[in-house]
């Protein structure tokens, strides 16, 4: 699977038109950036195997809260590494591996009572261990479950797994690291990708509001607070990535070697901005403000969405294969 | 189920496309389509579009389900993790299949000549790898798969004899990366004629050009099939975007320069009526027609050109801009009403 997956993105979406070589320290500083994310996915994802394993050997409130943060944690950290996905993230498929959606319940309970040590993607990873330590709620109801010795011994071979994962990855990415070669590829990856996760939001796959009942304040506050939180998260990874570079390699540096547009690179900073202010106010949303938080989420993605697509990958040399506009 | 705003959008089209209903309808029927309405995704009658259901993401092919009438199949469009089964009449859901955990869907299928099956379009999700599931038209359930023959096989037509022809697009996507095409310098598309038991490959069609890909099908009523291709060559593309199986022979229709660069490299969907065939270009905002032969017939100027079915001796075909339109078979209008603020997708069926 994995040979399989280097095959194709070696053949990422390159182009032949934009002759001239990007500026590869801006490229060492872009994999750098990301390189850091995966190295704090492995750290959290290093606490949360902990952090279960002491949750196992001592049952109890204050375990599993810690469990909880330390999931909360994680995840987060996934969310760094998955907004713009490039080089081993995308070779090993590793959000793929650790983050598999939807939540398949059933087939979590399966593994479960068959105490399956290798589970399907589906009754692992993150949103496997989410189910697991925060369906119930309540902590108390969570612990009555988790006291049942299977249960927890499940939990943690997944929270291990993650972290495996992540160990396994960061390896993959120090090797990247040292690599000289398919600066192309990183820049079509960092264009593509960034692309790929702003139409996901555009689409409403990150955060489509229920609208065929109205939801209980409860359910209101989780889904504006996980929705919020990945934006958040999806955010500052954008804005880190775009703001690779130590002077005179920073991407401005680019764009006007590259054409004479500087702008580029401070309307991406004000777009970025935009969308950041956008977050911080559906974070606080009211149920009667929601809709109106995620049009203007939208709103803006597509501004950014344009800039990106239409100025910043023609002059990186990048080409954009898919169109969400596209009907198939 | 109604938002205030798709209400809104329902009360100020569906007047008129009631009263139109007769005239876009001329026979007991009705057209199908998936579309987008204020920022929600629905699938439904689409001469009644208040009647739609709401989908859990954007929609692409329907099929009617003539052995539970009045119900119809919805399939995501690529990469796509969800069947429906609609109620088209009563704008109900009725019933949801998820995709495996190593399939997406690709948005198309279609049913056996008898309707005791359903084949679906899949992707296995490890290996890039088409696959042509067998499902139970009741439950949905898989009951069998074969490869495709090919990577990301799209629409699946089931020719009078009873196999299947796939056309396999030969472009690589993974769940991971969206839509992202992986594999632009070494797609293969191939057009595959399977045994619909048994999966065996029958036969093999490709063009000369591996940068058309091979996306949608309809046979015209002298067995040709009419394939609707989208060029992936580059930025600025200038191709044929209609191939023609006839006599064992898979070739590109003859297109004029001019009108090879007004389709704009896409084709959305094509249709059959008698021994024509017509495809719809979005992107250039035309409906193109040629005979089964080869033969050009016309063009219709429609802007956002997207769905096309023939129905009762004449085309209809829907538009981005929320147009329905009943052509003549050279491309005359005859009928055409807009449903304001609702954007078609790029298929309609006709259920009767």
């Amino acid at each position: 699977m994995r040979k399989l997956g280097i095959a194709i993105l070696s053949l990422a979406s390159l182009t032949a038109w934009a002759n001239e070589p990007v500026d590869p320290a801006w490229v060492s500083a872009v994999k750098a950036v990301q390189a850091k994310r995966v190295d704090q996915f492995k750290q959290q994802s290093h606490w949360l195997h902990e952090a279960v394993k002491a949750l196992c050997i001592k049952p109890g409130v204050a375990g599993l809260n810690s469990a909880r943060r330390a999931w909360m944690d994680a995840d987060s950290a996934l969310h760094g590494v998955e907004a713009a996905a490039m080089g081993p993230t995308l070779a090993r498929r590793t959000v793929r591996v650790v983050g598999f959606r939807p939540t398949r319940v059933e087939m979590i309970e399966t593994a479960v009572a068959e105490a399956d040590v290798e589970p399907s993607l589906a009754a692992s990873g993150l949103p496997a261990l989410e189910y697991l330590l925060f369906d119930k709620g309540d902590a108390n109801r969570q612990l009555t479950l988790l006291r049942q010795a299977k249960r927890c011994q499940y939990t943690t071979g997944r929270a291990a797994a993650v972290e495996a994962e992540a160990l396994a990855l960061q390896a993959d990415w120090q090797a990247f690291l040292t690599q000289t070669t398919g600066s192309e590829a990183v820049v079509a990856d960092l264009v593509n990708q960034s692309l790929g996760l702003i139409d996901s939001w555009r689409s409403g796959r990150n955060a489509k509001l229920r609208r065929d009942k109205p939801l209980q304040a409860a359910e209101y506050l989780q889904w504006r607070d996980g929705t919020s939180r990945r934006l958040a998260n999806h955010l500052s990874a954008l804005e880190a990535l775009w703001q690779a570079g130590d002077a005179g390699h920073k991407l401005a540096d680019v764009a006007m070697v590259r054409g004479g547009r500087p702008d580029l690179a401070s309307r991406l900073t004000a777009a970025m901005a935009s969308l950041r202010d956008t977050q911080k106010a559906f974070q606080q949303a009211k149920p009667t403000q929601a809709a109106e938080s995620l049009a203007a989420l939208q709103k803006q993605m597509t501004a950014l969405r344009l800039l990106l697509e239409s100025e910043l990958a023609p002059m990186l040399g990048v080409t954009i294969t898919f169109n969400e506009a596209d009907g198939d | 189920m109604l938002n205030r705003r798709h209400l809104l959008y329902a009360l100020a089209s569906a007047p008129l496309l009631a009263s139109a209903a007769g005239r876009l309808a001329p026979k007991p029927g009705t057209l199908l389509a998936a579309w987008e309405q204020g920022g929600d995704y629905f699938a439904g009658d689409a001469l009644h579009p208040e009647r739609g259901i709401r989908l859990p993401a954007r929609g692409h092919g329907l099929l009617v389900d003539r052995r539970r009438p009045g119900t119809a199949i919805v399939m995501a469009r690529r990469p796509g993790d969800w069947l429906l089964r609609i109620d088209w009449q009563r704008g109900r859901l009725l019933q949801q299949m998820d995709a495996s955990l190593d399939r997406y869907f690709f948005g198309h299928g279609c049913f056996s000549a008898d309707g005791h099956s359903l084949f679906t379009s899949e992707c296995d999700v490890a290996t890039s790898q088409g696959v042509i599931a067998r499902r139970d038209p009741r439950t949905l359930k898989v009951l069998a798969e074969f490869p495709s023959g090919g990577i990301g096989p799209h629409e699946i037509l089931m020719l009078a004899d009873g196999s299947l022809l796939v056309a396999n697009g030969g472009i690589a996507t993974l769940p991971e990366t969206g839509r992202r095409k992986l594999n632009l310098d070494t797609m293969q598309p191939s057009l595959v004629r399977l045994d619909a038991g048994s999966g065996k490959v029958l036969a093999e069609y490709t063009l000369d050009d591996s940068k058309l890909s091979i996306r949608h099908l309809a046979q015209s009523a002298d067995g040709t099939v009419g394939v609707a291709l989208q060029d992936e060559s580059g930025p600025t593309p200038a191709k044929p975007l209609l191939a023609l199986l006839r006599d064992g022979q898979l070739q590109l229709a003859p297109t004029s320069p001019a009108l090879a660069v007004r389709m704009a490299g896409y084709a959305a969907s094509v249709a059959a009526l008698g021994d024509c065939f017509a495809i719809s270009c979005p992107k250039g905002g035309v409906v193109a027609i040629w005979r089964s032969t080869g033969e050009w017939v016309g063009q219709y100027e429609l802007a956002g050109a997207a769905g096309l079915v023939a129905v009762d001796g004449h085309w209809q075909a829907s538009s981005e801009a929320g147009v329905l339109a009943r052509l003549a078979p050279a491309a005359t209008l005859m009928e055409q009403h807009v449903a304001r603020g609702i954007r078609w997708d790029n298929h309609l069926v006709w259920a009767d």
